[in-house]
């Protein structure tokens, strides 16, 4: 077998495939790219068994091959190489051939047999998403999914497809996020689980393009371009979040977003290690932060402009928990949805965009005396 | 500089313990272990091994290959003692010595406390203190690493010392049976024997990579033994590594259900251990052992210390229905946990949860 490619196109193809690479796995073979080459195209897969990806491109050969190719040496190589040929070759002792202008680099290859084939979704409905409008519904949610394995189902972000948009939702039990995108649908209702892992490999290869996704009961596949992404679900059923979504959470806190950042930021120097405590007090049109560690006796204290009618009320959270949920929020009008000390507290811009909707919700910390 | 490395391997240890100490055994094939139709052999004494008769054979199929069989308990107490005389005697010679067992040691004597240039005399003096003050036999090999060592001591037992000197390794590894090699069991000689290997030689024509595809990370054990690239120095101070436990049943279990109860049982047991060191790990392993003595192990890695029995239950049950691991018959089932930290302060839980 013998063709040419170039390398800086090579480098791009595999780079769409390298992620699904395992870095530390039993199987040995899933430490290689399977390469396929059929009526002049060559298909590249790679899977971890959770997730898999499949990229290919056209070639020049009327060859038919399968090997399976040791995926980070092949990559390292071809991406450190500057702009060049590459003449592949295949002799008969196992061995893939390269040659470069700068020399030949010679990989040891192996037969497919033990290379797990690749699930394939066939469901018929498809559903077009915008790469960036998922992208963005990602980049919201996935900071929330549990890195606990204790509840499987919520170390994945829910896709839940509703009569009215689809709800992004990710959380650890501490924190939720709920992010609604009203002109994504599916013909019917039904709720799927990716994991974290797919999530942010997912995330890495959207583009603006609208991507192709189809559902079956076990696995997603996500077509982008030229590349297809499949991941195994999460087969649980996800917590039934809208049941910790307070609904009489009356006290409104109205407040800026970067000013309440800034005081949170300046609060975390002082909260003890252990704890990571800050502590909200308010009351009308007042709120005080304060944060102490007593460990080393320092503490520190500000107060922030608000607007704020309801009951007195004294509630602490996670300094950690409260930055994140406040990085997720990208306009600067805020507000805080309170009931009491040891209730949920949702946080939400004041407005909300048009067919979108965002929601946090964040538990807070005890506090003690 | 090269290392003169000893190991030092008891000769049917607990098996010799009992002969010594009962004179009615001796010159007679016993075995300690349990007797009874699910015990197993732990040690057999030479005369049984003449029959067949090995270590974790199944009592029942001992006493197939050798009826006349005895049966003795174990006496982990006297076992124990006798294992610290020995490290008494070692420590004559060395500070540098790395207990593998209880019965099993690498000792460095490159440089040693009586200034013998040859660690082949320090073997035989520490055979004849052994012989002398606990009345057992030993078997030594000598050699310039760990691994050589090892094998060393393994080609002539009971009571035999074997040198392998530096100008003779290579023409050694050569010839060795790769069968030999620690690590090469059953299932690997097997796929070694497939690939037409089996001399240390032929080994040594694979290339790492073909090692590494074949092989995983032990590949590159593999391709480094064979050109004794193993500078493994001797660690003196081997700290506990893992807590945990695991249940031989008296019938072979078959129903998912009753695997489960076990499994929780055992968690238990780990549980109480854990608490009783104040130790505590963050790598879970979950061992099973199927009716046809086939065992898997399986493990994860969890960000925060295992704790709990039901930590531990939830995360073997996890480990269990992995889609990997078969479910047939079982007749062992064991939880361990690995990667250990040891007792920390722990901060009062204030965070409150969603209640879902």
């Amino acid at each position: 077998m013998e063709f040419n490619l170039n390398s800086k196109e090579l480098e791009k193809l595999l780079s769409k495939v390298i992620p699904a690479v395992p870095t530390r796995t039993p199987m040995a073979v899933l430490e290689n790219f399977l390469l396929e080459i059929d009526e002049g195209t060559l298909t590249v897969y790679s899977t971890d068994l959770e997730i898999s990806l499949r990229t290919s491109m056209q070639i020049t050969t009327e060859e038919k091959i399968k090997i399976v190719v040791p995926a980070h040496l092949l990559y390292d190589v071809v991406r450190s190489l500057s702009e060049t040929q590459i003449k592949f070759e295949t002799e008969t002792d196992s061995k893939l051939k390269l040659t470069t202008d700068n020399g030949t680099y010679s990989l040891g290859y192996s037969s497919p047999d033990e290379f797990p084939s690749i699930p394939e979704v066939t469901t018929e409905e498809e559903i077009i998403i915008n790469g960036k409008e998922l992208k963005k519904a990602i980049d919201l949610t996935s900071f929330a999914i549990s890195k606990e394995d204790m509840r499987p189902a919520m170390t994945g972000t829910l896709f839940e497809f509703t009569n009215e948009g689809i709800n992004f939702v990710a959380t650890d039990g501490h924190r939720l996020v709920k992010y609604t995108n009203k002109k994504i649908n599916k013909k019917t209702e039904e709720q799927f689980i990716i994991p974290e892992r797919a999530i942010n490999v997912l995330s890495k290869l959207l583009t603006e393009d609208d991507i192709k996704t189809k559902f079956s009961k076990t696995n997603v596949s996500f077509l982008i371009g030229e590349v297809e992404f499949i991941s195994r679900l999460i087969a649980e059923k996800y917590p039934a979040y809208k049941s910790v979504i307070p609904l009489e959470n009356e006290n409104e806190l109205k407040i800026s977003k970067s000013e309440i950042l800034s005081t949170i930021r300046r609060m975390s120097l002082f909260s003890t290690t252990n704890t990571k405590q800050v502590k909200f007090s308010i009351s009308e049109n007042s709120l005080e932060v304060t944060a102490e560690d007593i460990d080393s006796g320092s503490s520190a204290k500000e107060q922030v402009k608000c607007e704020y009618s309801g009951e007195p009320i004294e509630i602490g959270f996670n300094t950690t928990y409260i930055h994140d949920v406040l990085t997720h929020l990208s306009d600067d009008e805020i507000v805080f949805k309170l009931h009491s000390s040891t209730k949920a507290c949702i946080i939400e811009p004041t407005s909300q965009k048009e067919d979108e909707e965002l929601m946090l919700l964040l538990m807070p910390v005890r506090l003690n005396g | 500089m090269i290392r003169k490395i000893i190991h030092i391997d008891m000769d049917a240890f607990f098996a010799s313990v009992e002969q010594r100490d009962n004179p009615q055994y001796r010159g007679k094939p016993i075995a300690v272990g349990h007797s009874g139709t699910r015990g197993v052999v732990m040690t057999a004494s030479y005369e049984a091994r003449k029959f067949g008769v090995r270590s974790a054979m199944s009592s029942k199929y001992a006493l197939k290959l050798c009826p006349n069989l005895i049966f003795v308990a174990s006496h982990f107490d006297v076992y124990k003692n006798a294992s610290k005389k020995m490290k008494e005697i070692f420590l004559r010679y060395t500070d540098l010595i790395e207990p593998i067992s209880i019965d099993e040691a690498f000792l460095d004597v490159t440089e040693n406390k009586l200034n013998i240039s040859s660690a082949t005399i320090i073997a035989k003096k520490i055979k004849q203190n052994i012989k002398d003050e606990l009345k057992l036999t030993a078997t030594a090999g000598v050699s310039i690493n760990k691994f050589l060592a090892k094998v060393a001591s393994g080609l002539n037992k009971p009571d035999g010392l074997n040198v392998i000197k530096p100008g003779e390794t290579e023409k050694f590894i050569d010839q060795l049976p790769i069968k030999k090699i620690p690590g090469i069991g059953k299932v690997t000689g097997e796929k070694f024997e497939n690939l037409g290997v089996k001399l240390g030689k032929d080994l040594k024509k694979l290339e790492l990579q073909f090692l590494l595809n074949k092989f995983g990370k032990q590949g590159k054990y593999f391709y480094n033994v064979v050109r004794c690239f193993d500078n493994n120095p001797i660690k003196t101070n081997r700290i506990r590594k893992s807590i945990g436990a695991e249940l031989t049943f008296s019938e072979d279990i078959d129903d998912i259900g009753a695997m489960l109860l076990k499994l929780e049982k055992i968690a238990v047991i780990v549980e109480n251990r854990m608490n009783k060191i104040s130790t505590y790990g963050k790598t879970l392993t979950l061992k099973v052992k199927y009716f046809d003595f086939k065992q898997i192990t399986r493990s994860k890695t969890l960000k925060e210390e295992v704790k709990t029995k039901d930590e531990l239950f939830e995360i073997s049950k996890k480990l269990f229905f992995s889609h990997d691991v078969e479910k047939r018959p079982v007749r062992l089932l064991g939880i361990y946990l690995s990667n250990l930290t040891g007792k920390k302060e722990k901060p009062k839980i204030l965070q409150m949860d969603f209640d879902f």
